[in-house]
């Protein structure tokens, strides 16, 4: 009776360490950059992949931007959760969401004026590139751009 | 002396005054209103300046430029320039259209003055022939990293409509070449206000003053224009022009007149340029240019620059927390002239992503060291143990901005910084670049 007890207790406790530790690499911040490297970049890297498709299969405008809008959130939201991570990655994540921040409000878009968007975007973080951005960050942003001037 | 001598004394001493100051009653009449004085006071400096400065052209150096020590610059023969198969004079027939647009002749030719306060023409031929080095080291450079060759360094147009073909050959610097860029710099930048001694160094990274200087990317012409930075330049082009227009001093009125003469110079009938590809020649082919490219220049640069201090002062939080708020110690303009030059290539909103980061990276991975004036130091050479670093090992180290940037960015500034030192070294200090240049 007395081992079933401590087999007992001695798996319990396994389990909420073992959930703990794994909770704390995921959510917490962490102080290891390259624990974190991987999982926020890529956290990041997915939300942006999956915000493309759903703005590929949305037609309506308001519906589109309230996609950009909570990915927008999302991923501030995630990136508030760690630590700071690699600088190879802060810079691409910030030149990312600057390239986002850049795209014109629902209110103030108009089709009609994407040249002059994609210009003021590339002027503001790549102006030595002619059409299309080289730097990995701006080029995904500039991308979400296009499709919706699509 | 009794009173009525002293009176005679004085009655003499206004007329003589009169007479030898040539002023007559109704000029002194005139001072009450304050504006024409002001303007005849200005036209007579002006008249000052231009006699006492009309001298031979100092084109002495102490250059070393490819390979060949120099004490004196020289423009190229334009008969040598069509030796060994190459003609390198090709841009003479526009060069000849030139002179005839510009029918005030401010700019084609030599002046009989320039100001004590403009900088020699030496530094504009000396960038002209250092680009060639520069630029062609890079192109290999770049070849080298992508293993596939790249366009050449220069661009031909024979009309403004088109994109520009590739020029092996290298423009011949003819006095005929060189008079209108150097007089128009002279002119853009004392009409708005341009230090020419800031712009030297960074203009002979982007285009070397070349008329037809050719970027990989498609960029082109004397101030390297891509679609964004002509849109960009766009924005504001009316009031450069409207400024150039009612500016009553000498420069904007040598660009006024040549604007007069050639009204399409900035636009057709009030329709701006084209700011597409397949138009790029008109920020090539002469005439207008050097004068349209200049003044784009001009108005890209004020965007670029009013833009970086925008984005500067949403920073200034960061600054405080970074311990770099004493503004005598960590001088704005500074840093702000820091991320202008950056912002070339990264953008505004580019350059200060990149300083933010490093900012935070100071904060949050080297906590303990406080951030001084050397951080700042782009006259520090990069230490050799950074020139390859691997960006993920490189975090361990308290990186100063430059090397920072040379890790995580761009390394642009220093490259602009290593050309000041060295235009310095060949022309004498401070001749062609601010004394103060990117130092804190």
């Amino acid at each position: 009776m007395h081992a079933k007890y401590i087999f007992t207790t001695l798996i319990v406790l396994g389990f909420f360490i073992g959930l703990s530790v794994d909770v704390k690499a995921k959510f917490q911040k962490t102080q290891d950059p390259n624990l974190a490297k991987d999982s926020v970049r890529s956290i990041v890297n997915k939300e942006i992949v999956k915000l493309k498709t759903d703005l590929n299969n949305k037609k309506s405008n308001k519906e589109r931007f309230l996609l950009l809008s909570s990915s927008v959130k999302k991923i501030n939201s995630v990136r508030k959760k760690f630590t700071r991570q690699s600088e190879v990655d802060e810079n691409y994540m910030d030149l990312l969401m600057a390239a986002l921040n850049h795209i014109p409000t629902e209110k103030s878009f108009k089709k009609e004026d994407c040249h002059s968007y994609k210009n003021a975007l590339l002027f503001q973080l790549e102006p030595l590139s002619e059409e299309k951005p080289s730097e990995p960050g701006v080029k995904e942003g500039f991308e979400v751009l296009e499709i919706l001037c699509k | 002396m009794n009173n009525k001598s002293l009176s005679l004394v004085t009655a003499i001493l206004i007329t003589v005054y009169f007479v030898y100051a040539k002023l007559t009653p109704q000029t002194l009449a005139m001072s009450s209103k304050s504006e024409p004085i002001v303007e005849m006071i200005d036209q007579a400096n002006q008249k000052v300046q231009m006699t006492a400065n009309i001298q031979s052209e100092d084109l002495t150096c102490n250059c070393k430029i490819q390979d060949a020590i120099l004490n004196q610059l020289s423009f190229d023969n334009p008969i040598e320039c069509g030796k060994k198969g190459l003609d390198r004079n090709y841009l003479e027939p526009q060069l000849s259209s030139f002179k005839k647009s510009d029918v005030a002749g401010s700019y084609y030719k030599k002046r009989n003055f320039v100001s004590s306060n403009d900088v020699p023409l030496k530094c504009l031929l000396y960038t002209m022939k250092e680009f060639y080095n520069y630029a062609e080291r890079n192109r290999k450079e770049e070849e080298e990293r992508i293993g596939s060759p790249l366009a050449e360094l220069f661009g031909y147009c024979s009309s403004e409509k088109g994109t520009p073909i590739s020029k092996f050959a290298k423009p011949c610097l003819t006095e005929d070449y060189v008079y209108p860029i150097y007089n128009a710099f002279l002119d853009v930048t004392n009409c708005f206000g341009m230090d020419q001694k800031f712009f030297i160094p960074k203009i002979l990274v982007e285009s070397g003053f070349h008329l037809n200087a050719k970027g990989p990317n498609g960029d082109a012409g004397i101030g390297q224009f891509t679609s964004p930075a002509i849109a960009e330049a766009n924005k504001i082009i009316d009031s450069m022009s409207n400024k150039i227009m009612n500016d009553k001093s000498l420069a904007c009125q040598n660009l006024a007149n040549y604007l007069k003469d050639n009204p399409n110079t900035l636009g057709k009938a009030g329709k701006k340029l084209s700011d597409l590809p397949q138009d790029r020649c008109a920020f090539l082919t002469s005439p207008p240019n050097p004068i349209r490219s200049l003044i784009y220049y001009a108005a890209f640069q004020k965007r670029q620059k009013d833009s970086v201090a925008e984005s500067l002062n949403s920073l200034e939080p960061l600054m405080k927390k970074a311990g770099i708020s004493d503004t005598t110690k960590f001088p704005r303009n500074i840093i702000n002239d820091d991320l202008f030059i950056l912002s070339y290539n990264a953008g505004p909103n580019g350059a200060t992503v990149k300083f933010s980061n490093w900012l935070k990276f100071r904060i949050n991975k080297h906590p303990k060291i406080k951030i001084s004036k050397e951080d700042f130091n782009f006259a520090n050479d990069i230490p050799d143990k950074y020139k390859d670093l691997d960006p993920k090992t490189a975090e361990k180290e308290p990186l100063t901005l430059p090397q920072y940037l040379k890790v995580y960015g761009k390394n642009y500034v220093r490259s602009v910084y290593f050309q000041k030192e060295k235009i310095d070294r060949n022309l004498g200090e401070s001749v062609c670049t601010q004394n103060t240049f990117l130092q804190l």
